[in-house]
């Protein structure tokens, strides 16, 4: 009698799980709006290393670093040649343009927010800023410059000698190469994002952004399935992937870990500011947003090393509307938007 | 004498154990799954292996970069396992090449150590 009991009882339990897992399946709903936004909450203030923790003195000289052409091996481009400030640190064309006015052969990355980057570079090959900064310098078809040849051009400029030995009180010889990498990382990791209207909306205030971005939101989030790569506060989720753009002899992330299944595949970027950062892709190759979009809707290459994360999205026109509203919510807003290059050293 | 409840419990029990990977049948395992590392810690003694299971439907590439350890399993296909031997003590950090938000944090401690459940 007690087991026929207890197999009643334990045949209602399956019984209860049953209906509710269909009534689950059936209702299925999406996360409610508060739990999607908290996903994209910022955090207070950008992670330094501690073997490059922040001084105003060290960011300082960064920046006056990152805006001196004489870094280059001519003379005559600086990082900020290609990393505009006004145009969201990049700068507007196809692919960048390096040294002796040649293309690179790669979009120039925005470099907002990279303090939380993982890796560095459309193809992940540098661990740390510190790592990368020295990289386009030395590159022949970027700046150009060896960085032994630098240091000893800086240490021939008396407000540089100052400068450096300021940001690194502790060095015998503060005008160093690593000094120099230090300096560009630290004020690298300065450039957060200021507050986009996108960012006071998760903060609490409901009125700022408009119905459209808000079902933009959801649809970032649901079925353009945006955040399976650009989730999170950050818009990215580092990770590497081929898109199916047109192959070239640009094999991304493949060689740079040696493993042939992503070839084709370079870093999910931010989307912060990407409405001001067309045009879009490592490479420069979709002008507009609502390319990328169609992109997204099926105009991709299907090969063996396409991302398993693709699927084509199928939006209507207003979803596509909704959608790019929805990420001009990500626009730094006109009056935050950095402006000054300092003065240069002599 | 054993009510439904008690029965129910013991279930329980059971299928927590049987969920858990540190049985003493041999090294701990990691899976690998939605691109993530579960568990994502891990404490052993020197000397000892780990077992990385690709539970996820994407190739991964395990990468330890450690002054003791520089690893690059190269490429991880769904289903496959990758094995990690941890000589020396201390703190690494197990990524991957592809995911590189992935973050498996191993602490080894020393063979005689304390904090190590035994060394094999
Ligand atoms: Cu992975």
């Amino acid at each position: 009698m007690r087991s026929v009991r207890i197999g009643l009882f334990a045949a209602s339990i399956v019984a209860a799980v049953a209906v509710g897992v269909a009534g689950w399946a059936l209702w299925r709903p999406g996360p409610d709006i508060e739990t999607m936004k908290a996903r994209f909450a910022r955090p207070e203030a950008p992670p330094f290393p501690s073997g490059n923790a922040f001084t105003p003195e060290k960011a300082r000289l960064g920046k006056t670093l990152f805006f001196d052409p004489r870094l280059s091996g001519a003379n005559d481009l600086a990082c900020s040649g290609c990393h505009l400030p006004e145009k969201g640190w990049e700068d507007g064309r196809p692919t960048a343009v390096g040294a002796g006015g040649k293309a690179v052969g790669r979009h120039t990355p925005t470099l907002w927010n990279v303090a939380w980057g993982h890796t560095f570079f459309w193809d992940g090959r540098a661990r740390s800023l510190e790592q990368q900064a020295a990289m386009p310098i030395e590159a022949p078809n970027e700046m150009n410059q060896p960085l032994a040849g630098l240091v000893a051009e800086l240490r021939a400029v008396p407000g540089y000698r100052k400068a450096f030995a300021e940001a690194f009180p502790q060095a015998e010889e503060a005008v160093s190469a690593d000094n120099l990498r230090k300096a560009i990382a630290t004020f690298e990791r300065t450039l957060v994002q200021p507050m986009t209207p996108f960012d006071r909306w998760v903060a609490g205030d409901a009125e700022a952004i408009g119905d459209s971005a808000r079902r933009g939101f959801r649809l970032f989030n649901g079925k353009a399935r945006c955040v399976e790569c650009h989730g999170g506060w950050n818009f990215t989720n580092g990770a590497f992937h081929d898109i199916g753009l047109p192959a070239t002899e640009d094999k991304g992330r493949g060689p740079v870990i040696d493993v042939a299944e992503v070839n084709n595949a370079f870093k999910a970027p931010t989307l912060r500011d990407v409405t001001r950062r067309a045009p879009y892709m490592h490479d420069g190759s979709l002008p507009t947003m609502e390319a990328v979009i169609a992109h997204y809707e099926g105009a991709f290459a299907r090969r063996p090393t396409l991302s398993p994360d693709l699927e084509a999205i199928e939006l209507s026109g207003r979803e596509e509307r909704d959608l790019i509203a929805f990420l001009k919510t990500l626009e730094t807003p006109a009056t935050a938007r950095p402006s000054t290059a300092p003065e240069l050293p002599e | 004498m054993i009510r439904p409840a008690a029965c129910l419990a013991l279930i329980a029990v059971l299928a927590v154990a049987a969920c858990d990977g540190s049985d003493d049948a041999g090294p701990p395992k990691v899976s690998q799954k939605g691109k993530a590392f579960h568990p994502d810690s891990l404490d052993i003694a020197a000397g000892q292996t780990v077992v990385l299971h690709n539970d996820d439907t994407r190739t991964h590439n395990i990468r330890v970069f450690h002054p003791a350890m520089d690893f690059n399993s190269g490429s991880q296909k769904p289903g496959e396992d990758m094995r990690l031997t941890f000589e020396d003590a201390g703190t690494y950090f197990v990524t991957c090449g592809i995911h590189p938000r992935m973050e498996l944090k191993v602490e080894v401690a020393p063979p005689d150590g304390k904090g190590a459940d035994e060394a094999e």
